[in-house]
């Protein structure tokens, strides 16, 4: 079971290179691509959570997850700027 | 002698629900991440527009938080049958990182969910009520 973790995991780890580059051409925006990326590297590191825990393994999921909160934030706050502070929600002007 | 057989028998029943439930969550996790690959290609050679991946993020979200309750579930379990401090700490750790990633995927679940209606979308169907129901 551990081996076939293993390559589930290295299977998520590839997925997130592809759909960053899928989102990446598609958006132009490296955001949302390392968004996509980061998303499916977390599910990686919590499938190597549920091997046999090592402190590297434990260590490799604490750092991928602070990093995507942190990259999340950053990045958001840079897009809030970019969107002149409405969040990047574009609201449907009001009345007919 | 009966007792020592009771409790052996006992550790081996709970350390066979551990990797049951374990595998599980490791299935949903690895099932969530493909289902995700596949619409995040999808979306990308159909729409072609960048909000178009947000549910499909949002979808690998609930995935990920459904994954995630199965192996927190396998960390109560396994507490059951931790006998020496190291394993206890292994655990407490693992069981952290895993309630903090379900408490931020929660929250940005919500989040995006308050986006997407805000922006227009119809409101995400959970694939386990299709009739609408909310969640």
């Amino acid at each position: 079971m551990t081996t076939l973790l293993g390559y589930a995991s290295l299977a998520c780890v590839a997925a997130g290179l592809v759909s960053a580059a899928v989102v990446l051409l598609v958006s132009r925006s490296g955001r949302l691509a390392l968004q996509a990326a980061l998303d499916l590297w977390v599910a990686a590191g919590l499938l190597r959570l549920t091997m046999p825990p090592e402190w590297e393994h434990l260590l490799g999921a604490a750092a991928i997850i602070a990093i995507r909160q942190l990259a999340g934030a950053a990045l958001a706050h840079r897009a809030d700027r970019e969107a002149g502070g409405t969040g990047g929600v574009v609201r449907p002007p009001l009345g007919p | 002698m009966g007792g020592v057989l009771g409790e052996r028998w006992l550790s081996e029943a709970v350390d066979l629900l551990v990797r049951v439930v374990e595998a599980a969550g490791a299935l949903v996790i690895f099932v969530g991440a493909m289902v995700a690959l596949v619409r995040f290609v999808v979306v990308g050679l159909r729409d072609r527009r960048s909000r178009a991946f947000v549910p499909v993020r949002l979808g690998l979200g609930r995935f990920l938080a459904l994954g995630l309750e199965f192996q927190l579930a396998s960390d109560i379990l396994r507490t059951a049958i931790a006998p020496t401090l190291r394993e206890i700490a292994e655990l407490a750790a693992v069981a952290a990182i895993r309630t903090a990633l379900n408490f931020f995927l929660a929250r940005e679940i919500r989040q995006e969910r308050r986006e997407l209606t805000e922006a227009g979308h119809p409101r995400h169907v959970d694939p386990a009520h299709p009739g609408g129901h909310p969640a």
